[in-house]
């Protein structure tokens, strides 16, 4: 395997000599002078080794970001579902309600006068219906039931 | 087509931000769609819960045992430390998060999902987007899809999936099982028809005052299984009023046409339970007669319903019985004298030619009295039925005993208890102890504190307007008597019914009295109830 070749400044200068030597007249001691700024400037590295340091730059600084950044990044936070949280400020309210539905209505009674107080009853059963309905309502959302969700969009959803 | 959504979409945000900016808080049922089963929505509910801890109502509520089962179950803790948890992510104090999320209108509305029992729910509160944002991330929330240009978050744990969405100031949250977020999302955001613009829903709540804490909507109430909504009004000082609407449909009114009630000026303040109604004999008739109209049946079952109510007016035509009675009744249920039973009342208002009708109902009973009392000798076991006039404050009283037959209704109380029928001028007063009846005629001859009287010095509305029923319930005072004599009356199984679904012993204990008061309209029906919780 042979070693690469690297130009030193006399091999560059005897041949810019020479050439320049074929061209225009320019005085000795200007050409001389240019010979030396051309000769003396800094010698490119070849293309390869070249690229390669820029790689070798770039991995660095992105495995040093890469370092730091998880270092920084703060860890994710154990999930926290509003729904629970929101639940849970409600208390033992929604369970006041009855979580089974209530029995069927017995044919049996007390005395007749039942019938004159169902009169009563209806006043407040409508009002009575929907607050039972409110106070229930709140185990559609933040009951501790676990939840499927259907795909993102809903599983019949139709395009808008 | 992206563009036009674009537009829409921007343009109802827009919109939004500009009610927001110029104060006019979105209303919740213009968000959510039209087909909703129910909506409630509360205002500022922060702050409600802030006046509920506050009140003397809650630390009653502490001393129960569900409060306390409550506190000392398992999950508590753990519900607090998560409290803590993410009140420690959003570098916020409790009453600051609350007032936040909390502090504005927030509604939770229920879609129908085939299962009446089992709605879809979605809650949507006003706050900032920034602070919605704020609490998506903190719940450690992930941008999951997309409904236009507005992000969906989910907020995964095991198998607890919340999604969330915000836009224009409200913050939209479920649990989905279906698509529930964008049913709420096509109105919130897409400008589908919303529940607030559909006419049943302005019906039920629109005629509702103003200043309501909590409002809640339900499409099917009962009886008819028509819109109808409730709305409450915190007064403080441990009180709460509210107010009903029921919409009926047209002509339904009939034998519910109001009345002015003068029965709350004759019942006793030592009723634990009072209820005073409009009574139009001849309405009611008229709607027995209409129904048996159409069965085959009709005009014998008509026939026989007349020999029935003849029956107990011997010798008065029907149209004599009609026009005896009305426009009012009323009932009660007082506190037994002297450690004695309790009594239920009841009186019915004479016509100027009621008297005759009046009377004959109670010569009736005596006579149907006695002709059981002498079959009761007959039999293997006699039943002793004791008859006696008495008279009390010119009033000739009578009363029938009967303690063998009663013992077996009432227990105990049987020996206190007697039919007890006195004639006024004004009423046909009928009651199950002599002492509740005397004590009924002292205060019709307007001898002692009536419950009218009680109530209005207690600063409640007594009405003078005509209105169809008005009522009072006393829990805290005869929680016992009421639950007992329900007991004794509904039947055994609707008292434990009425236990399971509230607790209802421990709960009658924390309310002092509670009112109400019905008014039928042509197509709706009004309600107003007031409740003074223990001081």
């Amino acid at each position: 395997m042979t070693r690469p070749y690297d130009p030193t400044e006399s091999d560059l200068r005897d041949p810019m000599l020479e050439r320049l030597g074929e061209g225009a007249e320019v005085p000795a001691d200007r050409r001389r002078a240019l010979v030396d700024a051309i000769a003396g400037a800094p010698t490119p590295l070849p293309r390869r080794r070249r690229r390669r340091g820029v790689w070798w730059i770039a991995a660095a600084a992105a495995a040093a970001a890469v370092v730091v950044g998880v270092a920084l990044w703060p860890a994710r936070p154990d999930p926290i579902p509003p729904t629970a949280l929101l639940g849970d400020l409600l208390g033992p309210l929604p369970n006041l309600a009855p979580s089974e539905p209530a029995p069927a209505e017995s044919e049996q009674r007390g005395l007749p006068t039942s019938g004159a107080l169902d009169a009563v009853w209806q006043d407040l059963e409508g009002p009575l219906a929907i607050v039972v309905q409110a106070v229930e309502a709140p185990r559609a959302v933040f009951n501790e039931e676990p939840s499927a969700p259907a795909p993102a969009g809903g599983p019949d959803r139709k395009e808008n | 087509m992206r563009r036009t959504r674009f537009y829409v979409t921007t343009a109802v945000l827009a919109l939004a931000a500009t009610a927001s900016l110029a104060g006019e808080a979105p209303r919740m049922a213009d968000l959510v769609p039209a087909r909703a089963a129910a909506l409630v929505e509360v205002e500022n509910a922060a702050g409600l819960r802030q006046a509920l801890l506050a009140s003397p109502f809650w630390e009653a509520l502490q001393k129960t045992e569900a409060a306390s089962r409550w506190k000392a179950g398992e999950q508590y803790a753990e519900r607090q430390e998560r409290l803590e948890a993410l009140l420690g992510r959003l570098n916020m104090e409790k009453d600051e998060a609350l007032r936040r999320y909390l502090g504005g209108k927030c509604a939770l509305v229920l879609l129908p999902s085939g299962d009446s029992k089992k709605p879809y729910g979605v809650f949507l509160t006003e706050a900032t987007n920034a602070d919605a944002q704020r609490l998506a991330e903190a719940a450690g929330g992930q941008e999951v899809d997309r409904y236009r240009d507005v992000a969906i978050w989910e907020v995964r744990k095991e198998n607890h999936v919340d999604r969330l969405a915000f836009a224009g100031g409200v913050l939209m949250l479920t649990r989905p099982r279906a698509d529930e977020l964008h049913q709420v999302l096509d109105v919130a955001v897409g400008g589908g028809a919303a529940l607030g613009t559909e006419g049943h829903f302005a019906k039920a709540v629109g005629d509702l005052p103003r200043g309501w804490r909590v409002r809640a909507y339900a499409d099917k109430t009962p009886p008819r299984q028509s819109p109808g909504a409730v709305a409450l009004y915190p007064q403080g000082d441990g009180r709460v009023h509210a107010e009903w609407r029921i919409v009926s449909g047209p002509s339904a009114v009939g034998p519910n046409r109001p009345a002015r009630l003068t029965g709350p000026a004759c019942l006793p303040d030592s009723a634990v339970a009072a209820v005073a109604t409009c009574f139009h004999p001849e309405a009611i008739w008229q709607q027995v007669q209409a129904k048996l109209a159409d069965r085959a049946d009709g005009e014998q079952r008509l026939a026989k319903a007349r020999m029935f109510v003849r029956g107990w007016f011997p010798g008065q035509s029907m149209e004599n019985i009609l026009a005896a009675f009305g426009p009012e009744a009323a009932a009660a249920l007082l506190k037994g004298e002297d450690g004695g039973a309790p009594g239920l009342v009841g009186m019915v208002r004479l016509t100027a030619q009621g008297r005759p009708a009046a009377h004959a109902f109670k010569d009736g009973l005596a006579a149907k009295a006695a002709i059981l009392g002498a079959l009761g000798q007959k039999r293997d076991k006699p039943i002793p039925v004791n008859l006696r006039e008495e008279e009390y404050a010119g009033v000739s009283m009578l009363v029938i005993e009967a303690p063998g037959v009663m013992k077996k209704i009432l227990g105990d109380w049987a020996e206190d208890v007697a039919l007890t029928v006195a004639v006024t001028d004004d009423w046909l007063i009928v009651g199950t102890t002599p002492a509740g009846v005397k004590r009924t005629l002292d205060t019709a001859a307007g001898s002692g504190t009536s419950l009218a009287d009680a109530m209005k010095t207690a600063g409640e509305h007594v009405p003078t307007e005509p209105v169809t029923r008005w009522g009072v319930l006393r829990p805290a005072e005869g929680a016992d008597v009421v639950l007992a004599w329900s007991e004794k009356l509904l039947g055994r199984e609707r008292v434990e019914r009425a236990k399971q679904m509230a607790n209802l012993a421990e709960l009658m204990g924390l309310a002092k009295r509670v009112l109400w008061q019905r008014t039928d309209e042509a197509e709706v029906i009004r309600g107003t109830a007031d409740v003074q919780v223990v001081e």
